[in-house]
């Protein structure tokens, strides 16, 4: 638990911080003031679920920004020690590499975690709020799906996994921050291009595109997928943890 | 040779490479005893900051084995880090923490409390300066901070690659002081490295001098001192020096040089007088009578220098 401590005390007065909210609140904010400048454009028909339309929208815009956040998120994460020089600091400590390790990632999940709980409780404070400020818009008449921003979400974790992973480990492989989050970027770039490509799912950053405009229909008919990131997702995972534990010359640096 | 008991670190046939045809450290084999102060020299290059990474585990050996009080490195890794204290190079600082918050990751990590911390941020100097963001402090205060941090655990062992980079004479001295202390006080073994025998001559009681990796001189600085005695020489010139030759020749006097002048080995304490009487009361006259001796420093650099030719 220290370790994961002394993470969190080494992100005070980072960006990393303020990107998880700021991040958190883009999307939001930008449906908020959509709907507020053209309320009849969103008005729905009798009987319509406004929540349906809504949640399109905010579940695309995780797909499409959130992972350019998340990119962002480990990078910043990993450089914090990079800038510091102070990989070798903390190997001449009595810790083993694995825990520092598994402290890391600890801390990039939490944050990652933390965006999406944020991302998704914002999304449906911006719904509420709108049926109360507008009620024509109809968000009160209908209950929150929350069943549905879990599954998403949950399924959604699932499948970026692999692409953290791989991002947290080009993160501490390369010094240079530009360096990693560009072949990141690259990454969700061509897997957005090719994002109907049939071989494009081997690609771990296409991952987050495959679920654009998710319906409930999704997990059935993407299992081979979800099987895909579980086996990347391991193979990342051990590759990634070898490479710093066992193979990386700490001193070199 | 050194009882093996005895030995803080001990290193045998240590070697690494980062390409295979360039080796960094050859061979070496490091004899530190308990409760000295170590002078780890060499030229830039020489391959001390590459040993004291292979000491710390930051890399790994090629072949060779390190001992740190007794103990295998390769096995008891935690044991042993537990009980070192390091400082490479430049500081480890998280710049835009204060120096307390940079501490406290160190002292959690090491289960360490809070007036842990303090004591040694009193012990560098730094206790009005905790509150500030590292980002201001000076280069002074940062190596001073990060050996603040070596020091949180008590250690027994403090490994110290150039720790007065960056420090003006005062902080030099200062730092000279507090080491001395930790050594004198808390019997702390020191190992310090530098690529200039003039800033740790005044505080080592060993030296080690490395040069392309190998061990070029390892013992107490007593040793060290004495090479640079015997390599003391008599300058004589007088009216006549063939004459002078054949008399010191014939006196059994260690001429080493025959020139515009002759050289004499300085072997004890009269022995310029000695040479004067004796030249003198066979009627020649002395120009110049003058002892010659090699500085600590000028030992130093020859010992490297050898190993370069």
């Amino acid at each position: 638990m220290s370790l994961i401590y002394t993470e969190f005390i080494k992100l005070k007065n980072t960006f990393a911080l303020w990107l998880t909210i700021l991040g958190a609140l883009f999307v939001p904010f930008i449906l908020f003031a959509t709907y507020l400048s053209d309320v009849r454009a969103f008005v729905p028909g009798h009987g319509v679920n406004p929540w349906d339309d809504f949640l399109v929208r905010i579940l695309n815009g995780c797909c499409f920004f959130s992972v350019g956040f998340i990119l962002l998120i480990i990078g910043l994460i990993v450089h914090v020690e990079h800038k510091a020089n102070a990989w070798k600091h903390l190997f001449t400590l009595p810790i083993s590499r694995g825990k520092i390790y598994l402290g890391k990632l600890a801390v990039i999940f939490a944050m990652v975690i933390g965006f999406f709980i944020l991302y998704l409780s914002l999304s449906v404070v911006v719904g509420i709020t709108l049926g109360y400020a507008v009620q024509d818009l109809g968000f009160s008449k209908f209950p929150v799906p929350g069943l549905h921003l879990l599954r998403f979400v949950t399924e959604f974790l699932i499948a970026i996994l692999p692409m953290v992973f791989l991002q947290f480990w080009l993160s501490f492989r390369f010094r240079n921050l530009i360096t990693s989050l560009s072949i990141g970027l690259g990454g969700l770039m061509i897997g957005l291009l090719l994002k109907s490509w049939e071989y494009i799912i081997y690609m771990p950053y296409a991952a987050p595109f495959q679920m654009l405009n998710y319906t409930e229909a999704y997990a059935a008919s993407h299992q081979g997928l979800n099987l895909l990131n579980a086996v990347y997702t391991v193979l990342l995972a051990v590759l990634s943890y070898y490479d710093f534990t066992k193979r990386l010359q700490w001193g070199a640096a | 040779m050194i009882d093996e008991n005895e030995l803080a670190i001990e290193t045998s046939d240590l070697s690494f490479s980062f390409s295979k045809d360039r080796p960094v450290v050859s061979g070496l084999n490091l004899q530190i005893p308990k409760g000295s102060i170590y002078g780890f020299l060499g030229p830039n290059g020489a391959g001390k900051t590459t040993t004291i990474r292979l000491l710390l585990d930051l890399l790994p050996a090629n072949s060779g084995v390190i001992k740190v009080f007794g103990k295998f490195l390769r096995d008891q890794r935690s044991h042993i880090l537990a009980r070192t204290g390091a400082l490479i190079e430049t500081p480890s600082l998280y710049e835009h923490l204060t120096g307390l918050d940079n501490l406290k990751i160190t002292a959690k990590l090491r289960s360490i409390g809070h007036d842990g911390v303090w004591e040694v941020l009193e012990m560098v100097g730094l206790g009005t300066e905790a509150a500030k963001y590292v980002k201001n402090y000076s280069l002074g205060m940062k190596q001073r901070l990060g050996l603040a941090t070596a020091l949180l655990s008590r250690p027994d062992l403090l490994i110290l690659d150039e720790p007065t980079n960056g420090l003006d004479p005062n902080g030099i001295i200062e730092i000279r002081e507090l080491l001395r202390e930790l050594n004198v006080k808390h019997h702390v073994t020191i190992l310090v490295s530098s690529h200039l025998l003039s800033e740790v001559e005044r505080l080592v009681s060993h030296v080690g001098i490395i040069g392309q990796g190998k061990m070029l001189f390892q013992g107490p600085l007593k040793a060290l001192q004495q090479i640079s005695r015997d390599k003391a020489i008599i300058e004589i010139d007088t009216d006549d020096n063939s004459r002078a030759l054949e008399i010191l020749l014939g006196d059994h006097q260690p001429v080493v040089k025959v020139a515009q002048f002759l050289e004499v080995q300085y072997v004890e304490g009269d022995r310029v007088a000695q040479l004067i009487t004796l030249l003198t009361a066979a009627g020649l006259r002395i120009n110049r009578a003058q002892l010659v001796e090699s500085s600590l420093e000028e030992t130093f650099l020859s010992i490297i220098k050898d190993d370069h030719l």
